[in-house]
């Protein structure tokens, strides 16, 4: 297959490696190396998309990642990536792109109609024209949606996998250009630990377009040279790889492409890598954009950036047109022209602004056709299919920006250029508003011996680089910002990615907006996917010209994260479906399985719900195992306890200030329960302390509070008592607790462990299928019980001994659902449901177990809020009509203010209805009261009686042997 | 020390229940605790607090032993069977740490003998650097399956 437009030699692609691929279902062929866009003009496809709101044509209009115009949906099914940027994208066998934002097809696009109606339908039309309520505007939104946008979003699940992965450095250099590299090659000489990222394939930056000489060798060669004494010092290059975001404390995202969108993984590899750098040191040398020049038609397809068609003639040997005009409004303009030159391009004129050269128009609709020039107040026309067009360089600041750093206006550049920084972050290069190739290396060079300096790094270096362009550096002499005389403002294009004309900013000046941010919202300016990056210059220079202000008054937009589009899957990484999150499994998981539990996330963990019987549904089961445990005897798994080990002379001390109840009286051999308080007063968690020996006490707290206390109890440790001898752990899986509960759990045990089981709220230590356990006398569910605590290694010997046991005694398994039910009747609180981090110990009923003082919470006890007397307080909850959804409402009356909510509901486990807890306001004072318990939402409702908060054993009989 | 060796040979194995202990004492003596620790290795996880471990048909020899030692200068908690242990053997565990971590496992500060604490894919972890090629890695052992799938799948992917 022919290419017209390819050159018989030069270009950096690999000519013995022809790759196919199809725009549109049409195939083509271009070389491993190229780009969609270069191989696309390779063989003569001009235009390349559609614009956004008007749909005109528009053809390719950079080389790299500001492309605004030539976007394509590219590849297929699941790896389908709609916005992707033909000039982003490099060639391999079998990719496929569809062309968007048009129809039947781009090149007759239905909906370039519009362009008739762009008189009407200005900046912020629909603004003032979609008027009415919100069904409206969904109406509204989606034909707006359907005639304008870019590419549609994919419609498959996405099939590639994709990496997070943390690196640290001495010093990050963002950009593989001469003053990256100079960076690079410096602080890794020095010694330091370096990362150089790059977004292109290849190292080398301006050497890819404009070829030099660098380091005494051809600039390519000393790229690669330098990216391999980078890797030998230890240090990474990743390719292909765009630092997208910089955060605090020199934290940058950078995501790493394996392959190219839309492109097949290898070896079912990663598609892509997202890298979380942490950085002592930033190094930006993201060089710099050119930007386009203000005059009719300069969105039409054949139309581009000076510095893209030197990058098309130069690394891809491709010619971009026949017949060039070039302007510019510096040397750029000159170099270009000797470019295309050289490259069998015929250049019909030069137009140097600095001479009064400018274009006043492109002709042509699908493509360029000539140009209408002016020179010396004289205009002329002249055929053409390719304007090569630069306006001056802005220095890339993104990353800068997006650190912190400030930025200062250079009058002669045009353009804002980093000055002060906000972190360890410096801007070399093109990126920091240099100029020429000789300065960008000695920048760079300067900025890695002093990140290697400030790190304390002096390993002796060699000399540094130096430069010699082959062709005369262009020298920033210029900027052109402002429409051509005699141009119409209304075709000539300031955004081309929305379609944002400079009489778009006119009209929005002319209605009243100063500021550059609402400027923004209301043209669209800078929005997108190239997020203005060839346009918000001439932007704000076009606002600044019709507000009678200068740029740098007008001020600038906010650079945000990212600075390129970065796939949705690549965010996720491998956090997706079950590597979501962790999955917390008991040891004694496969036990619970086998018993047929129903699982109940819980946090990370899974804990048995229920274990349902033939025919059962988990509520009825619940009741069933509640029932067994209140007539024989149940086995449940407590393991997810927190637990914590406080040992050595000072731990009664270290707990009196933990606990709000009282330690240093605790016998060895017994325990009691406890709740310990936030500085505020309110109730962190409860749990049970116990005394195994002289000066080793075990702590026990909620699951879901097990990390918080853990915390707690650090700070308490290191920060509030630190010349305390005292030894605190946290052992919660250390052990494996198992709770055996019922009025046959006490003989069961003692023939387990063939010795006589400690009496409730005690400890003892025994041995149960020949392991060492520790038996805690303590009942959650209102009967005597035992919680069993035996390492983890030895749990399964254990739990199956007991079960057999169990099962002999008419007893089974009870999960999480029967715990509950037995714990409301017993009016025992729950951390997530009474202890909500608002209650106080006062309105939890524990104001008598509390000491007097000394405890984190005391000062916070004194409020005088929590000696209000109307204070939502804990109470029963007695179903009159056998209704009590958990977290109803509590009302007083119908239609009336709610003065409480149902924090616990559930079925009697002995006799029939529905009980509950709840907080009412003044609760204690209204026992006998009767209320509604309503649930809007779930259309549930039901009059309640308050009652004390115990429903079962209010004289705790059961606990007595 | 090359940033990414070849994942070749790069091998994860879950290793058998060890006797673990932790001691803290009030008189900070690396010294006493070295020699306390005899032949298990000794591995100081806080300023005041060491990790012991050895095997576990020895721990409770080694708990009165180390009691009767430190008397009133510290205290032992017997954290056996608190935490699994997995190991990873071979030139890239570093790389493979890096995975869902936060930690800068790939500094060569991190030598043999050093010990850190983290966060690796949402679970806390501590790293135990035994050689060169090894890493000894602590989880508690609810997360040790999944941990074990997430370190299997890192190193698939180096």
């Amino acid at each position: 297959m022919s290419a017209p437009f390819r050159n018989a030699a030069g270009g950096l692609i690999d000519r013995a490696r022809a790759v196919r691929f199809t725009v549109d279902g049409r195939p083509y062929e271009g070389f491993a190396g190229d780009t969609l866009a270069s191989a696309s003009l390779a063989n003569g496809v001009r235009l390349m998309g559609r614009s956004f709101k008007y749909h005109r044509p528009r053809g390719v209009f950079g080389a790299g990642v500001e492309e605004p115009n030539a976007l394509y949906g590219v590849g297929e099914g699941g790896r389908f990536e709609p916005n992707t940027r033909a000039t982003d994208v490099f060639l391999y066998e079998g990719l496929t792109a569809i062309s968007q934002n048009c129809w039947p097809n781009l090149p007759f696009d239905i909906g370039a109609v519009s362009q008739v109606a762009a008189p009407f339908i200005p900046a912020g039309f629909y603004y003032k024209t979609f008027f009415g309520g919100p069904r409206l505007w969904k109406v509204y939104e989606h034909l707006i949606r359907r005639a304008a946008g870019l590419g549609k979003p994919p419609q498959h699940r996405d099939v590639d996998r994709f990496n997070h992965r943390a690196a640290f450095c001495d010093v990050l250099v963002v950009g593989a250009g001469p003053a990256g590299l100079a960076a690079a090659d410096a602080a890794s000489a020095a010694g330091a630990r370096v990362i150089m990222v790059e977004q292109d394939r290849l190292a080398g930056g301006g050497f890819l377009r404009d070829p030099a000489m660098a380091g005494g060798d051809d600039g390519l060669v000393w790229a690669m040279a330098v990216a391999t004494r980078v890797k030998a010092e230890g240090g990474r290059v990743l390719s292909r790889s765009t630092a997208t975001g910089f955060y605090d404390h020199g934290l940058l995202n950078v995501v790493q492409r394996h392959v190219e969108p839309g492109q097949i993984t290898r070896d079912d590899g990663a598609a892509q890598t997202l890298w979380r750098v942490r950085a002592r040191r930033v190094v930006l040398a993201q060089g710099s954009l050119e930007r386009p020049l203000l005059f009719s038609g300069n969105d039409r397809p054949g139309v581009m950036l000076a510095s893209a068609a030197r990058s098309f003639v130069t690394r891809y040997a491709v010619r971009p047109g026949a017949l060039a005009v070039v302007a510019g409004c510096d040397d750029h303009a000159d170099l270009t022209a000797r470019v295309l030159a050289a490259s069998g391009i015929e250049v019909i004129a030069v137009m140097d602004s600095r001479v009064g050269g400018r274009v006043v128009a492109a002709l042509g609709s699908r493509a360029v056709t000539g140009a209408i020039v002016s020179e010396a107040g004289r205009s002329r026309t002249v055929a053409c299919d390719l304007i090569a067009v630069s306006g001056g360089q802005t220095p890339t600041v993104h990353l800068h920006m997006q650190a912190g750093g400030g930025l200062a206006w250079d009058a002669q550049a045009g353009a804002f250029a980093p000055t002060t920084a906000r972190q360890n972050q410096v801007s070399v290069g093109a990126g920091a508003g240099r100029q020429g190739l000789e300065a960008a290396l000695a920048d760079g060079w300067r900025a890695g011996v002093e990140a290697a300096q400030d790190l304390g790094l002096s390993r002796p270096m060699g000399a540094r680089p130096r430069g010699a362009a082959a062709r005369p550096t262009p020298t920033v002499s210029g900027c052109c910002v402002t429409l051509t005389d005699g141009a119409d403002a209304k075709t000539a294009f300031i955004d081309l990615q929305n379609d944002v004309t400079a009489a778009d900013i006119d009209l929005a000046g002319r209605q009243g907006y100063r500021s550059v941010e609402h400027l923004k919202r209301f043209t669209t300016l800078g929005m997108a996917s190239d997020q203005g990056k060839t346009s918000n210059l001439l932007g704000l220079a076009r606002m600044a010209q019709a507000s009678g202000v200068t740029v740098p008054q007008i001020g600038l937009t906010t650079f945000r994260p990212p600075y390129t589009p970065v796939t949705l899957g690549v965010l996720a990484g491998e956090a997706v479906g079950a590597e979501a999150a962790p999955r917390r499994r008991l040891t004694l998981q496969s036990a619970h399985a086998a018993a047929g539990a129903v699982w109940q996330p819980s946090g990370y963990w899974s804990r048995p719900r229920a274990y349902p019987m033939s025919g059962e549904t988990s509520p009825q089961a619940a009741v069933r195992e509640a029932r067994t445990v209140r007539d024989a005897v149940g086995l449940t798994d407590v393991s997810t306890l927190g637990k914590f080990e406080v040992v050595g002379p000072d731990a009664v001390a270290f707990l009196e200030i933990i606990c709000a109840t009282s330690v240093a009286k605790l016998a060895v051999g017994r325990g009691r329960y406890t709740i310990m308080l936030r500085e505020d007063g309110i109730v962190a968690d409860d749990g049970t302390v116990w005394r195994l020996a002289d000066q080793r006490y075990l702590l026990t707290s909620s699951t879901g509070g097990a990390d918080t206390m853990a915390h707690r109890l650090s700070y308490a440790r290191r920060v509030l008592t630190p010349r305390l001898q005292v030894m605190v752990t946290a052992v919660q899986e250390c052990w494996v607790g198992i709770a055996v509960a019922g009025p046959n759990a006490r003989a069961l045990v003692d023939q387990a462990t063939g010795a006589a089981p400690p009496r409730h709220m005690s400890v003892a230590a025994a041995r149960l299928a020949d392991q060492p356990v520790w038996l805690l006398a303590a009942s959650y569910s209102g009967e005597r019980a035992f919680e069993i605590y035996v390492r983890s290694y030895a749990a399964q010997v254990v739990w199956s001994d007991l079960e057999r046991r169990v099962a002999a005694a008419g007893g089974r398994v009870y999960g999480l659902d029967a715990m509950d039910l037995l714990r409301i009747e017993k009016g025992h609180i729950v951390t997530g449901a009474e202890i909500d981090g608002r209650t106080c110990p006062y309105d939890l009923g524990l104001t008598k177990m509390l000491r007097k003082g000394g405890f984190i919470g005391w000062a916070g006890l004194q409020r005088r809020d929590f000696q209000r007397p109307n204070r939502p307080c804990l109470v029963g909850l007695d179903a009159l009509d056998g209704v009590l959804p958990e977290g109803a409402m509590l009302l007083p009356r119908a239609g009336a203010a709610p003065q409480g909510h149902v924090s616990s509901a559930g079925r009697r486990v002995t006799g029939e209805g529905a009980i509950g807890l709840g907080l009412v306001a003044s609760g204690p004072d209204r026992i006998g009261e009767v209320m509604i318990a309503s649930s809007p939402t779930r259309r549930l409702q039901g009059r309640v009686r308050l009652t004390a908060p115990l429903f079962y054993d209010a004289e705790g009989a059961r606990y007595v042997d | 020390m090359s940033i990414d060796p070849a994942p070749a040979q790069t091998v994860i194995a879950k290793l058998d229940p060890c006797g673990l202990i932790a001691v803290e004492t009030w008189i900070a003596a690396p010294d006493v605790i070295l020699t306390l620790a005899g032949s298990w290795r000794s591995t100081r996880v806080e300023p005041t607090v060491w990790w012991l471990r050895g095997p576990l048909d020895a721990l409770d020899d080694t708990l009165a032993r180390l009691t009767s030692a430190l008397a009133n200068d510290g205290a032992i908690t017997d954290l056996s069977g608190g935490f699994d242990r997995l190991r990873i053997s071979g030139p890239a565990w570093r790389s493979a740490l890096m995975f869902g971590g936060v930690f800068d496992a790939e500094d060569p500060a991190f030598r043999p003998g050093s010990v850190a604490g983290t966060i690796l894919h949402h679970m806390a972890v501590r790293y135990d650097v035994i050689d060169d090629h090894t890493v000894e890695i602590f989880v508690p052992p609810s997360y040790a399956a999944d941990l074990l799938n997430h370190l299997r799948a890192a190193i698939s992917r180096l």
